[in-house]
């Protein structure tokens, strides 16, 4: 009796013992069975994508930069990026790192597990589904890398000077990279770009505005070579794009309205002008938030609203050339002073609502009406691109033709062809053109760093608009650094102490 | 003369009782040895089952016969048997027992053999005090104990830390035990503190070793009252009404006239477009603060029944308790019951209780102020609507229907309208959690023969949590977010369910047995040995839903009769749904040795052995134990004729316990061990798989604390002076904390183990008896002090440059706020750039830079740590307890010093930035100016704001406090009052909590335990009023 007793008990406890100590919650996937078809490649393709929708691109240029000035609801919201205070533990340098890395990060796992993956040529099709996938997580690894060497590369016209890692395999955690040099990473992108060219070509892959295919890949080629000054990649990349876009060669009411809708991201001939967007859905971030706390009209609370000096010239070429851009890119709520520089009350009194992100009607309530679709490359920058080639080789009427294209597609009468006769003002005119067609884009930080010190040019802001805020500093040229480059984060050198910090940081 | 009647009638008919019965009315007094009257205290007349229990004052009354004999006893007394005889009135004074039980962790001891260090609080010290959460009435109780609370939503959880801050981001609270169940340390708000006993704190490796990887912050046991065998039926009650109020901060805010000037100068806001004159006539002068909070009314009753028969004996307690809080639309009202039975064999051999209580209780919130890290956002936060609402805005502009399609715009066209929105809110919004609490434990043991005994012990802690939040369709909040404004159905509801069910299961086999020569008596060697299983495991269960959309005319919250259905042309109407299911347990043996010679000497140890299945298998089982031993010296025959001490005690023990709770929370981190990959939602809304954000650590293995402590234990002078003073160093290796990495991993952080910490302390708790009070016209005064001190230091951090820095900042409001865990300094000191001063020069703010040199443009490479950090280290309370003779006084101040905080509120007032949008202080009118350049306040338009980008300690505060933290005076009614009726005793009272402080820090709340305080919803001041009745 007492033998059946103990041994009840002693079973008991086994059991007890095990059921209390190997626990594994459900639901859970390890990383042994979380790629195994191609079919999961493809479903795993899509959370690469999402990691790609950031804005911290497009808020670092819209407030750092001279594009936007405090608005009437501002109490203190980002003032301290808008006065130039960007250093290591600056939001947007930490997590702009750190959001392209985790783009990087997720194709790596991507790429990694493709190579485990073997598709089946009995399938009909299965070999070009996972062509199209290791293609397309090839270019974003690319555009991750791309997005990061704009940004924190000390000179992308040096290729010795310093860049950011390289990572193309996925990372053991506590691994510490080094930067790169800023043409290794050059080299490394044009290399993902045209392995995933030839795969996208072999396929077949369609154009999709909102799917990577050749007409990204190029480009992102047609940029990268023209952030570095590879002039025979710039025109043939960016010809070979212009193969399917064409602008409207002058504004008109139709043209008008088309460009309106391409920014509200409903359909129409506008869609000429885009060449990829990202799809932000109310799942992504609200671009309109940059400026704008409710909605992008008087009544929504503007945080930031467009730059008083930008804004001036948008005017002026309105009246002087029927600019279109103006009624687009400011919300018709705005009301504007006639004497901004005397006004008693700049802030409340100015508004300039940036309705460049007007919302996409097809997304619902309050959130939709900050959300807009990311335009990553659109027809214009490839005029842009022609142009600068056109520059660097001097070939000034080149330049003008391409730079009075865009014009062109604003102006509702024909814009003069301009004529320059040294680079610098080419340049200028360049760096005047890509400030007023690419506002709120992303571009404008970039821009000076690269072609402010051609120019000699730096920020522009309104003397009034600096009077809003306090701080010393008004316009920053580009000699400054911090129009330069991107300081490396603190977080990073908590994790990785031995990565070189760019200069003067 | 009506009351000599009563007198004369009873004295006859005692008389009459007598002749008839040869039976007489005893009436005493039973007190203690500093003459103070015991509550509680059994008188029976032996061999029988009369009984009556004293009152208040230890008063008592009993009819009994010559040839009896009557037995006073009392919990921690020494018992005393007394022969009627002809006596009609018999005092006793009882003996402070040395066998008094001292609570320990799977079994008791008495004062003589234990060998741990612990503190014990008796349910008497805590009882009818106006706050409804038991932790909040132990806080300066215990030395060595810390308890905070940040908030002030009745019943609200309070940090507890027990001898310093043992872990990084790992659990740091201690280990509750309610009658034998381990419960969530997080609810108490549904525990009824009328029913407790008594509260015993573990505090070194000796007491909490054997509780293993769950012990290595304290352990607290909560006894709650039970019957007495043999012991007749008592009923009380007990009723308290209170009220609470707000403490208002002291940041010298603007009057509306004032801002209106400031506004004026700076050509802004609503002043900017007003002259000096309508300045001066302007009439509106808000004061939001009356808009946002209240008094709150509250309200607790408490009903109970004890009685013991010779083999079963039972405490039944019924309570309610309606608080409200200072905060409008806050509140907590709570039902509970509870039963506890005991009972035995008749032989005594078998021995059997249970517990059981159950409570459900309706927590009312504010959710967004309240949470550690709770939003600031304007229009959410109604405190700062309280603090920082623009006076001039007129109250009455609050339109009386609420807001609408028509009027929605204007609202938020400008910001500085928020105030209004949190008016709204109260209206339209709300925020709710009921719990059910069920804990239930069951225990029995048999003994086998002289030696063993086995013994079983199961419990569940079982809550249950409802939410409900919402926002209205037709709030300010619900129209904003409704993009095309028509849409009068935009509003929102949340409602979640979830379940906690944990249960423990104990098994022990205990054997106890002397040695040595002669009788039993006589024996000096006494060993005990037990030997535990213990089976634990829990399971949570959540589910709930978001819909978005609701029908004004049938919504009503709870229920969904208004909600509308997504449909495929708008998706403005939806609903989201969420589920969790989680498992967590522990399985693991111990056991522990007890030797004790004579009452002189002792030792023992403990051994356990965890098998946790958060880590991986390498790493899976944890040893622990502990070594104590003791020297009685008052026992040693040396000291027989010492009269000074009545007790000396040497203590020592040293031990290492374990803690698995990685990431803290009880159900927090359960597969860190491994990578995982997670569902997600893809480009496009397109379902995704990805890897998780949380980088798997396969190397994540035990925290392990080692604690070391020496203490004695002391009466003294006739037990005049007692107390007891322990020194302690606990280290703990193996720390949970994050690892930087770098950002090409997607994130920075990887939870790991991570360098040691070390706590060091000195704790003192010691009261004295004054004045005796040796009848009821003399003064009883005891005065009393607990006090520790503790210090941490970082000894090793994994990290290149021997720091780790954490960003305190939250929604971006406050300045930037970094605090450290650097090498050689405090845990979590502020990490920052010394400001010094303005310059007279031109008004910016100067600080210093990394070389000791003054700038205005301070870097991250200028941040210093400041020696400061939210850790207190000195810190307890002191008070007296008098009496004289019906009256009583209590009082208690609390004291914490080393604390210090980012005044988030202050840098607030003085942000000219947000002249447009919030009320400032006034301190702004001495801000530099070409004329005034010797000042602490920058220019208006100072060139550099660096405390938003740089971590500066210009708005780090001390918020050392000293506060009166409560004050009761009663009077028991006499027994001349009570005769006669059907009331044994009865007694009123008056008391408050937080009647004043003392504190450098000019928000409401010096006690908060945040690196940034920032509107967040302080601790009130509450007064109370009650009456205790006993039948």
């Amino acid at each position: 009796m007492k033998k059946i007793f103990l041994l009840l008990f002693s079973a008991a406890i086994l059991t007890a013992c095990e059921d209390a100590t190997d626990i594994v919650q459900p639901g859970e996937l390890g990383p042994d069975r979380a790629f195994i078809t191609v079919e999961d490649l493809e479903t795993g393709l899509s959370g690469v994508y999402v990691t790609a929708i950031t804005d911290w691109e497009i808020e670092l240029a819209a407030i750092f930069t001279d594009e936007s000035a405090p608005g009437s609801s501002n109490g203190g919201s980002n003032l301290a990026l808008h006065t130039y205070q960007l250093n290591p533990n600056a939001a947007v340098a930490s997590e702009m790192w750190r959001t392209n890395y985790n783009l990087i990060l997720r194709a790596n796992i991507l790429l990694e597990a493709a190579e485990r993956i073997l598709p089946d040529p009995a399938v009909a099709g299965e070999q070009d589904t996972y062509d199209n996938a290791v293609a397309q997580a090839l270019a974003l690894r690319a555009y991750g890398h791309s997005r990061l060497l704009s940004h924190y590369g000390v000179d992308l016209e040096d290729p010795a000077s310093l860049g950011v890692p390289i990572i193309d395999f996925v990372p053991i955690p506590l691994f510490k990279p080094s930067r790169n040099t800023v043409g290794e990473v050059y080299d490394f992108i044009q290399a993902d770009l045209v392995a995933a060219e030839l795969l996208f070509t072999s396929t077949g892959a369609t154009q999709d505005v909102f799917f990577i295919s050749n007409n990204f890949v190029r480009s992102l080629r047609a940029r990268m070579a023209a952030y570095t000054g590879d002039v025979p990649l710039m025109i043939s990349a960016a010809n070979s794009v212009l193969a399917s876009y064409t602008l409207p060669t002058q504004a008109t009411a139709a043209s008008t309205a088309d460009y309106r809708a391409m920014w509200r991201d409903t359909p129409g001939a506008g869609m000429q002008e885009i060449i990829f967007k990202l799809d932000v859905t109310l799942n992504n971030v609200a671009l309109s938030n940059i400026w704008n706390t409710n909605r992008s009209d008087a009544t929504g609370a503007p945080l930031y609203d467009m730059g008083r000096s930008l804004f001036d010239i948008y005017q002026a070429n309105n009246v002087a050339f029927g600019d279109i851009r103006l009624p687009i890119f400011i919300d018709p709520t705005s009301t504007i002073v006639a004497n901004y520089a005397t006004d008693p009350n700049p802030q409340e009194n100015d508004r300039l609502i940036v309705d460049k992100y007007p919302g996409d009607p097809n997304l619902a309530g309050l959130a939709g009406g900050l959300r807009n679709d990311i335009k990553v490359f659109r027809t214009v920058e490839m005029h842009f691109i022609l142009a600068e080639a056109a520059i660097r080789s001097s070939d000034f009427t080149t330049a003008a033709q391409q730079i009075r294209i865009v014009r062109n597609a604003r102006y509702s009468t024909p814009a003069p062809l301009p004529s320059y006769t040294t680079q610098t003002q080419a340049w200028t005119d360049l760096l005047l053109e890509r400030r007023l067609e690419l506002f709120a884009e992303g571009h404008r930080y970039v821009d000076i760093k690269r072609l402010g010190r051609k120019a000699n040019l730096g920020y522009d802001r309104d003397e009034t608009d600096c009077s809003l805020y306090a701080a010393a500093v008004c316009d920053l040229p580009s000699t400054d650094f911090r129009t330069q480059y991107l300081p490396i984060p603190q977080n990073e050198f908590n994790g990785n102490p031995g990565i070189q910090q760019s200069p003067q940081y | 003369m009506k009351t000599k009647l009563n007198g004369i009638l009873t004295l006859l008919l005692a008389l009459v009782v007598q002749v008839a019965f040869a039976q007489q009315t005893v009436t005493g007094k039973v007190i203690d040895a500093s003459g103070e009257g015991i509550l509680g205290a059994t008188v029976l007349v032996k061999g029988t089952q009369t009984g009556v229990t004293t009152d208040f004052d230890g008063n008592y009354s009993i009819t009994a016969s010559p040839e009896n004999i009557l037995v006073f006893s009392s919990t921690g007394y020494t018992r005393v048997e007394q022969a009627v005889g002809t006596q009609r009135v018999i005092n006793v004074t009882l003996s402070t027992s040395l066998d008094v039980v001292v609570v320990q962790a799977y079994r008791s001891s008495t004062k003589l053999t234990s060998n741990i260090a612990s503190s014990s609080v008796t349910g008497e010290e805590t009882i009818d005090r106006p706050n409804a959460n038991i932790l909040q009435r132990l806080q300066g109780k215990v030395p060595g104990l810390n308890i905070q609370t940040a908030s002030g939503q009745p019943g609200a959880d309070s940090r507890i830390q027990l001898r310093g801050v043992s872990s990084l981001n790992g659990n740091t609270e201690p280990l509750f035990i309610v009658d034998g169940v381990p419960v969530n340390e997080d609810v108490f708000r549904s525990f009824n503190p009328n029913d407790i006993e008594s509260t015993t704190v573990l505090k070194d490796a000796a007491g909490t070793a054997i509780y293993g990887n769950r012990g290595a912050n304290g352990v607290i046991i909560i006894k709650t009252i039970g019957g007495r065998f043999d012991s007749p039926l008592r009923v009380s009650y007990a009723a308290q009404t209170s009220f609470s109020d707000n403490i208002d901060p002291d940041y010298n805010m603007y009057d509306a006239r004032g801002i209106l000037r400031l506004e004026n100068r700076l050509a802004t806001g609503l002043g900017g477009t007003l002259t000096n004159a309508e300045i001066d006539q302007f009439a509106i002068n808000t004061n939001w603060q009356d808009a946002v909070f209240r008094t709150g009314i509250n309200q607790n009753h408490n009903f109970s029944l004890s009685s013991g028969g010779k083999d079963v004996s039972q405490f039944t307690s019924i309570g309610y308790t309606d608080q409200q809080g200072t905060l409008n639309n806050t509140g907590l009202q709570r039902f509970s019951i509870r039963n506890n039975i005991n009972g035995k064999s008749k032989n005594e051999k078998f021995r059997f209780g249970s517990n059981v209580y159950l409570a459900h209780a309706v927590n009312k919130e504010v959710a967004r102020t309240d949470a550690a890290t709770g939003e600031n956002g304007i229009y959410f936060n109604p405190v700062r609507t309280a603090y920082q609402g623009k006076p001039y805005l007129d109250i009455n502009d609050f339109p009386a229907n609420g807001y609408n399609t028509g009027n929605i715009d204007a609202l938020f066209a400008d910001t500085a309208l928020y105030p209004f929105v949190a008016l709204d809110n109260f209206r339209n919004s709300g925020s709710e959690t009921r719990d059910v609490k069920i804990i239930a434990g069951a225990n029995a043991a048999y003994d086998l023969n002289d030696e063993f005994t086995v013994a079983y012990e199961a419990g569940m802690d079982y809550t249950q949590f409802e939410n409900l939040s919402f926002t209205r369709p037709g709030a300010a909040l619900a129209l904003i977010r409704s993009g095309s404004r028509t849409n009068e159905f935009e509003g929102i509801v949340d409602e979640s369910y979830s379940r906690d069910f944990r249960f423990n299961s104990n098994l022990s086999l205990r054997w106890k047995k002397k040695f040595g020569q002669g009788t039993e008596e006589e024996k000096k060697h006494t060993v005990l040995a037990n030997g535990y299983l213990e089976y634990i495991k829990s399971h949570f269960k959540s589910f709930g839903f978001r819909q978005t959309g609701l029908d004004p005319r049938t919504f009503s919250p709870g229920d969904g009769d208004g909600f509308i259905p997504d449909i495929d042309a708008n998706d403005e109407n939806r609903n989201t749904v969420n589920s969790n299911k989680l498992t967590t347990g522990l399985f693991s043996y111990f056991g522990e040795v007890d030797y004790d010679y004579d009452s002189k000497y002792g030792f023992s140890g403990v051994l356990r052995r965890d098998n946790s299945f958060r880590f991986a298998d390498a790493n899976k089982w944890g040893t622990f134990f502990s070594v104590a031993a003791r020297w009685n010296i008052t026992e040693e025959a040396f000291m027989a004729e010492n009269k000074t001490f009545d007790l000396l005690k040497l203590r020592v023990s040293y031990g290492e316990v374990g803690n698995e709770r990685i990431r803290g929370g009880f159900y927090d981190g359960l597969n860190l061990n491994r990578q995982l990959f997670v569902t997600g939602q893809g480009y496009r809304d397109a379902p995704t798989f990805v890897r998780s954000g949380t980088i798997g650590n396969p190397n994540l293995s035990w925290e392990t604390v080692a604690s070391a402590n020496v203490g004695i234990d002391f009466e003294m002078l006739d037990r005049r002076l007692r107390g007891s003073l322990d020194v302690y160093n606990r280290q703990t290796s193996d720390l949970f904390f994050v690892q930087n990495i770098s950002g090409v991993n997607g994130t920075y952080t990887v939870d790991a183990n991570v360098g040691d910490i070390q706590n060091r302390g000195i704790e003192l708790g010691i009261s004295y008896d004054l004045l005796r009070a040796n009848n009821n016209n003399e003064v009883g005064l005891e005065v009393y002090f607990n006090g520790s001190y503790n210090r941490n230091k970082v000894l090793d951090i994994d990290s290149a440059d021997g720091r780790i820095e954490s960003n305190r900042q939250f929604n971006g409001g406050a300045p930037a706020t970094v605090t450290v865990v650097q090498e050689g300094r405090m845990v979590n000191e502020f990490f920052a750039v010394p400001f010094i001063g303005i310059n007279p020069a031109n008004g910016n703010p100067l600080y210093l830079d990394i070389n000791g040199n003054p700038t205005e443009n301070p870097t991250n490479d200028d941040r210093v740590a400041t020696g400061r950090s939210n850790n207190p280290d000195f810190q307890g309370s002191f008070g007296f307890n008098l009496t004289y003779k019906n009256f009583f006084v209590e009082t208690q101040f609390n004291f914490i010093t080393g604390m210090t905080v980012m005044d988030g509120d202050l840098a607030e007032t003085l942000d000219p930035n947000s002249i447009d949008l919030f009320n400032l202080s006034a301190d702004l009118e001495r801000a530099w100016t070409p004329t005034n350049r010797v000042t602490d306040i920058p220019s208006l338009a100072a060139g550099n704001n660096t405390e938003t980008a740089v971590a500066t300690d210009r708005f780090l505060v001390d918020t050392d406090f000293l506060r009166f933290r409560f004050a009761q005076i009663g009077y028991n009614f006499p027994k001349s009052m009570t005769d006669n009726t059907f009331i044994s005793s009865a007694r009123v009272y008056l008391n408050a909590e937080n009647l004043m402080t003392f504190t450098k820090f000019r928000g409401s709340d010096p006690e908060t335990t945040r690196f940034v305080n920032l509107a967040r919803y302080p601790t009130p001041r509450i007064i109370g009023l009650g009456f205790d009745i006993n039948f």
